[in-house]
């Protein structure tokens, strides 16, 4: 679903914030994308949807290139920034109405998913507000129902638990499963090494810009902790 | 000085550094920071052009409005009525500071990002209040320079003043903008205030705003015609006294500031120093009381939590659905609305003037009796002038902020992003271009040629202003800003988008004009021609643009 391949970026002045980065997300993986602050996920994360431009390496989506096509890249991915900044001057229903509107997702479609997810993230009574009203977590859960109204066939997150009730925490985690079953793919970064020991079945580490471990979270914890592991290769660079 | 006020200097001080990017000039121009600028890149050495630019055109401004000022105060000079010159300098700056003020007290003092920030400071209300205050007082002062200067200018090569009058005229420019602007701050907190008791306190707020600006400019175009109708009579010394009767009802501390300029007048100076500062202070406290309330209110949006999804979600294509949240973002912004609407909204009022008094009494306002037929021809661009400073494009890139990762994220076109901004302008333009056309297409009772020309000379001039102000936009884009102001007031591409599309309208004419004279039908059609082709162009770069 996804394929990362020798994907560099060079901030002006030669600051490299990602070096040669190869990984694979494959249909239905929940793949959690692990480092430091800095250490490059965010801007990993931000070239895969397309926000971010790069020049070494390449991104495929679905099979389409995040470069070449990015409109067929955009259509099948829904991405959450860890600070989802919404239309301030749009109520919760008319901005999740306007992305069901740009991914042309049926009225049908569009009226039973909100409802469900709305329900889920307990948001429902709050959509006619505007979103300059909400709080980071109303916004967080505002922002994961938009992306998850068209169905994506890739879900990139970052830092989906940030700001988040237990309760809304475990709903995104029941939904994340639910995607993958129907063959979806989900990438996302967290800090929260718990969340990604127990959630994802495979994991990569990123430390200053630089991939040094990678594959299926059973195989690379083994019978250690993803905590452990973690603070080793950190400390291995 | 007391902790008070050196807090709210400091304050003021961080505040004109992140208002004007003060830091991005000092850091940009310094050769020293050679290292600094190679790492920060093209973007940002891109930038200095940006800041070049932005100088071009505050020059180019202070020194048309200097030029009118000043040739203001010499007419009157030249008629005999120098001593008349302090007065008219006084209300010229209450008027433009008073109006600017009103635009700005929304932005500056309410409704700004860094309100949290400041307000969890160890500095007391007043503090902040008063490092508000001196941010508009300092941009009021740039008016003052500009429209009291030169006219003290003209006062003085008339009167040939002794030294204390040159003292006076100095401490004038720094205390004449301090009762518009505590005026205006007052008037603007009002509006705030009666906005938020409403559940839709931006729209509220932004026709209230601009109620209050346009009864300040139909308060000056009034004085303007009182003035013309002397003005027939060749009765200079009447006129004289006519005009300063009419500024002294309208601002009475013009008089007190013209006494000053008399033998003996120190007393009044004294007095309007006096007055000007202590109505400062006063509005400062005033304001200071109520401040936290009113930011609060605003904050604070009445919430319900009732809400049932019951009703139908009706689908739109994606350039609908684009266009209807950038419609909504145009009217949920005060400062967006008055900055962007002003100018349609003036447009309709001379629209609606001309047809109701017809083109003799228009004459009058403007000040150009007698020049019959030229008049008729003058309207088209007029109208299209006026129109073009209503352009929404030049900011709406940039407003995206800390929201562009949707659009970007999005299976979006940029061309499909373009169009819904630039369709938003024409929304706002367009209809009042046809209105326009229309009534005063019958006042004149115009032929056919005529007719296509009042209707397609605004019409293709709006066209163009929106699509020049989106490739300006495009071209010079600024995601990071505190408050919308920054963007619709001081960036750029707000510049450049609203006044330059003013002045390749106004170039456009002025070479069709010179080799074919005032009468000739084809200057309109190479206007219309010339806007037609250069909007194409535009355009076409506008749909190859990525954002």
């Amino acid at each position: 679903m996804l394929t990362i391949t020798n994907f560099s970026k060079t901030y002006k002045g030669n600051k490299k914030a990602v070096d040669d980065l190869t990984l694979t997300v494959s249909a239905g993986d929940i793949y959690g994308f692990i480092g430091h602050n800095g250490a490059g996920k965010s801007t990993t994360i931000k070239a895969v949807v397309g926000v971010l431009d790069f020049e070494e390496g390449e991104i495929l989506i679905n099979g389409h290139s995040v470069k070449k096509d990015p409109f067929a890249c955009k259509k099948i991915t829904a991405y959450i920034p860890d600070q989802p900044n919404l239309y301030d001057h749009l109520s919760g229903i008319q901005y999740l109405n306007f992305i069901s509107d740009i991914f042309k997702v049926s009225q049908a479609d569009r009226e039973e998913r909100i409802r469900r997810y709305a329900d889920m993230f307990e948001l429902t009574g709050s959509l006619g507000d505007p979103t300059s009203t909400y709080s980071h977590g109303m916004r967080q859960k505002l922002a994961l129902i938009s992306a998850l109204v068209h169905h994506p066939k890739l879900l990139v997150l970052d830092e989906p638990f940030v700001g988040l009730d237990p309760k809304a925490a475990l709903a995104l985690k029941n939904t994340m499963h639910e995607l993958c079953k129907d063959g979806s793919a989900i990438f996302f970064s967290t800090h929260i090494l718990d969340v990604a020991e127990k959630l994802c079945n495979k994991i990569a580490i990123i430390n200053k810009g630089k991939l040094v471990a990678s594959g299926v979270t059973d195989d690379l914890v083994q019978d250690k902790s993803l905590e452990s592991l973690f603070m080793e290769v950190s400390a291995n660079d | 000085m007391t902790n008070k006020s050196f807090q709210s200097l400091l304050l003021f001080k961080l505040q004109m550094i992140n208002q004007y990017r003060l830091n991005n000039f000092k850091l940009l121009r310094d050769p020293r920071n050679k290292a600094m600028l190679d790492k920060l890149g093209a973007k940002e050495n891109f930038e200095t052009k940006k800041n070049n630019l932005v100088m071009l055109n505050i020059i180019v401004i202070v020194v048309l409005f200097s030029l009118f000022s000043f040739s203001t105060g010499y007419s009157l000079g030249h008629l005999g009525l120098a001593d008349l010159i302090p007065a008219y300098a006084a209300a010229s700056c209450a008027i433009a500071s008073l109006a600017f003020t009103l635009l700005k007290t929304n932005g500056y003092l309410f409704g700004f990002r860094d309100y949290d920030l400041l307000m969890s400071l160890p500095v007391p209300i007043s503090s902040v209040v008063a490092s508000r205050f001196l941010l508009v007082y300092f941009t009021n002062l740039v008016f003052s320079f500009f429209l009291v200067l030169p006219m003290a200018a003209a006062h003085i090569i008339f009167v040939k003043p002794g030294v204390i009058i040159y003292l006076f005229w100095l401490i004038g420019i720094f205390t004449t903008p301090l009762i518009p602007t505590a005026i205006g701050v007052l008037l603007g907190s009002i509006v705030m205030a009666v906005a938020t008791r409403s559940r839709h306190t931006k729209t509220v707020s932004s026709i209230l705003a601009i109620l209050l600006i346009m009864a300040t400019l139909v308060l000056s175009m009034f004085s303007g015609e009182l003035a013309v109708d002397l003005e027939e009579s060749g009765d200079f010394a009447g006129m004289g006294t006519f005009i300063y009767d009419q500024i002294c009802s309208l601002y009475p501390l013009a008089d007190m500031f013209n006494k000053s300029f008399k033998s003996g007048g120190f007393i009044y100076f004294l007095l309007f120093i006096g007055l000007s500062i202590a109505v400062y202070l006063i509005m400062l406290l005033l304001i200071s009381t109520k401040y936290k309330a009113i930011n609060t209110a605003l904050a604070g949006q009445i919430k319900r939590t009732d809400f049932e999804l019951n009703q139908r979600l009706l689908s739109a294509s994606p350039l609908k659905a684009l266009y209807r949240k950038e419609w909504k973002r145009f009217l949920s912004c005060t400062v967006y609305l008055t900055n962007a609407g002003i100018g349609a909204l003036m447009t309709l009022m001379f629209g609606l003037a001309l047809a109701i008094l017809g083109p003799d009494q228009a004459e009058a306002y403007l000040g150009v009796e007698g020049i019959g037929d030229t008049m008729n021809r003058l309207i088209p661009y007029l109208l299209a002038i006026m129109l073009s400073i209503s352009c929404t494009s030049c900011s709406s890139l940039s407003l995206e902020g800390k929201n562009l990762w949707i659009i970007k994220s999005c299976p979006l076109s940029p061309r499909t992003i373009f169009d819904s901004k630039i369709l938003v302008n024409l929304t706002l333009t367009v209809p009042v271009a046809v209105i326009c056309g229309l009534l005063i297409s019958i006042r004149l009772k115009a032929g056919l040629a005529d007719t296509f020309i009042i209707f397609m000379i605004p019409l293709t001039s709006t066209i163009f202003a929106a699509v020049w102000g989106m490739y300006i936009n495009i071209k010079m884009p600024r995601y990071e800003w505190e408050s919308e102001i920054q963007i619709v007031k001081q960036s750029a591409a707000s510049m450049i988008g609203m006044l330059g599309s003013a002045g390749i309208i106004l170039v456009l004419t002025l070479i069709a004009f010179i080799p074919f004279g005032l009468h000739s039908v084809i200057i309109p059609i190479i206007t219309i021609i010339g806007l037609c082709t250069a909007t194409a162009i535009l355009y076409q770069k506008v749909c190859r643009s990525e954002i």
